[in-house]
């Protein structure tokens, strides 16, 4: 798990298995970039093999609450296991998800309120 | 001591001052081994009277304190921060022992022994698994700390430090304990809320199941017959462990109560019922729940039924039209809507539909059949299961095959997810 952060976007790696074990370090990492109170969070899950229930309810409350704050939360480049998840639980229209070779874009759709 | 004070040694040494010294310090030497032995006596009776890790640690350091004819004791934490003292001087000498201590280091430039005046301090250490804690003491004395404090303080870093892993064994036991316990119940509130078997509706079989995972999950199913059909419910609540039994139990009693009403032949004004009733909750613990909510109407003009589902996130949900028919599709039913708990519904959402007549299948499982890992990490996945699906007819036989095929694949695997199967079919008459 890497973080980076440029002027607007803080942007996390995540790799191998997103999971229930995995959860306190992603919230421990995330959490100065969403105390910050200013920039998006991308999260990149090119090279993440598995998620479960656990995970994706976290990246459910972060997306809330950055909404919630006027901020956007991205999924970059999700590899095929992510992706199928958020297929078949319907979270990929929830979520900003963007794929390789293109821009951050708000989803203008889905409304959280 | 009594040698050294009778007259008899009085009377031999009088004449030899050189010898009458020795002999003196020889006395003295001896009554301070004499005392440290009595006061490592005592310290070796020190043992854990309560599992209390303050009151544990007071005790330790007011026996510190007496041991070393101190009159200030501190504890400091691996970071430098003061964990516990004890005291009968004034704040200056605490000061002294907190700053000392912080300076010193096993084997650093720092010494053990540090004089400021007429306070003096003395540090050791104190070894609790990879934590280093300091333990410092001091007093206000002519006499500054010599060796035998130094060895007496390190052996009562010693026994801090047993007392203490003792106290953090005792705590993970404790941990542990509790885990168990709450396993225990997560395991019985589970049980409680499936235990009431699964209704059918002639000629329809019903058949459910679910292989608790180690740590028990939140899957759970409702079925309730009517005069025309049958209402399901099938969900998995986001976690595992008491929150996830807890917030099922919930979801169990809400469907019971929603399956019941007139609007219920709509999957989709259930679904809107259950999640009413269930953001609240669902928003306060930051959980979810993926369900399918369905019926199963008797078509009044022949043996058919209508199928209509509305799934919020779950899966897997697929129904086979001809379970016979090799070539038969078997249809995958995608997300009207995310699962409950993450945003409100939308108005527009339209029911997944299709006729269910005879030699007709629906399953309705959980992640964790398809998550289902062998030995080298291989997911059972859909194809596996399509396989099993087209297989078997009747429900009971279909739920059987499907579990076992999961435990077979997973040759020795502990489940990490509960593995819940719930199908309904339509047995073909006989000759058919």
């Amino acid at each position: 798990m890497t973080n980076a952060t440029n002027r607007t976007t803080s942007t996390l790696k995540l790799t191998g298995r997103f999971d229930a074990h995995e959860t306190p370090s992603f919230v421990a990492k995330v959490e100065p970039s969403l105390a910050n109170g200013k920039s998006d969070i991308s999260l990149d899950l090119g090279e993440v093999v598995f998620i479960d229930s656990i995970a994706l309810s976290e990246m459910v409350s972060l997306h809330k609450k950055l909404y919630d704050a006027g901020r956007t939360l991205y999924l970059l480049s999700p590899s095929d296991s992510v992706r199928v998840i958020l297929e078949v639980t319907g979270l990929i229209t929830l979520f900003n998800v963007v794929l390789a070779e293109t821009t951050p874009q708000p989803n203008p759709v889905e409304s959280m309120r | 001591v009594s040698l050294v004070e009778s007259n008899v040694y009085e009377a031999h040494v009088r004449d030899y001052p050189v010898l009458r010294s020795e002999l003196d310090q020889l006395a003295e030497a001896l009554m301070q081994a004499n005392d440290r032995q009595l006061r490592l006596y005592e310290l070796g009776r020190l043992n854990v009277e309560t599992f209390d890790s303050q009151a544990t640690i007071d005790r330790l350091l007011a026996m510190a304190l007496k041991l070393t004819d101190s009159s200030a004791v501190v504890l400091i934490e691996p970071g430098g921060n003061v964990l516990r003292e004890r005291t009968f001087a004034d704040r200056s000498l605490v000061d002294q022992v907190v700053q000392h201590g912080r300076g010193w280091r096993p084997g650093g430039e720092a010494r053990r022994a540090q004089t400021v005046g007429q306070n003096h301090s003395l540090q050791s250490e104190v070894r609790v698994g990879e934590a280093t804690y300091k333990l410092g003491i001091g007093k206000s004395s002519s006499q500054g700390y010599g060796t035998p404090d130094q060895k007496m303080l390190d052996a009562i870093a010693v026994a801090f430090g047993s007392s203490l892993k003792l106290l953090a064994l005792h705590e993970q036991a404790l941990s542990a304990a509790i885990v168990e316990t709450e396993h225990n119940m997560a395991a019985s509130i589970v049980a409680s809320a499936l235990s009431e078997s699964v209704r059918t509706f002639a000629p329809l079989e019903t058949s459910a199941s679910t292989v608790s995972a180690r740590v028990v999950g939140g899957d759970f199913y409702v079925a309730v017959a009517h005069d025309h059909g049958l209402r399901f419910v099938v969900g998995d609540v986001a976690g595992k462990g008491l929150p996830a039994a807890v917030l099922m139990s919930n979801a169990v009693t809400v469907a019971h109560m929603v399956l019941r009403n007139d609007y219920s032949d709509d999957p989709v004004a259930c679904l809107r019922e259950m999640s009413r009733a269930l953001n609240g909750i669902l928003s306060t613990s930051g959980r979810f729940i993926t369900m399918v909510v369905g019926a199963l109407i008797k078509q009044t003009d022949g043996d058919d039924f209508d199928l209509r589902l509305a799934n919020a996130g779950h899966s897997p949900v697929c129904v086979l039209a001809d379970q016979d028919a090799s070539d038969a599709p078997l249809h995958f039913v995608s997300p009207l809507t995310p699962p409950v708990g993450v945003i409100p519904l939308r108005s527009d959402l339209v029911p997944f539909e299709m006729a269910f007549g005879p030699g007709s299948c629906l399953l309705m499982g959980s992640d964790g059949l398809a998550e289902q890992e062998n030995p080298t990490g291989e997911h059972f996945g859909l194809d596996r299961l399509e396989r099993v699906l087209r297989s078997s007819d009747s429900a009971p036989v279909l739920r059987d095959s499907i579990l076992e095929a999961v435990r077979v694949h997973a040759d020795g695997t502990a489940p990490s997810d509960d593995q819940t199967v719930f199908v309904v079919s339509y047995p073909k008459a006989r000759g058919e």
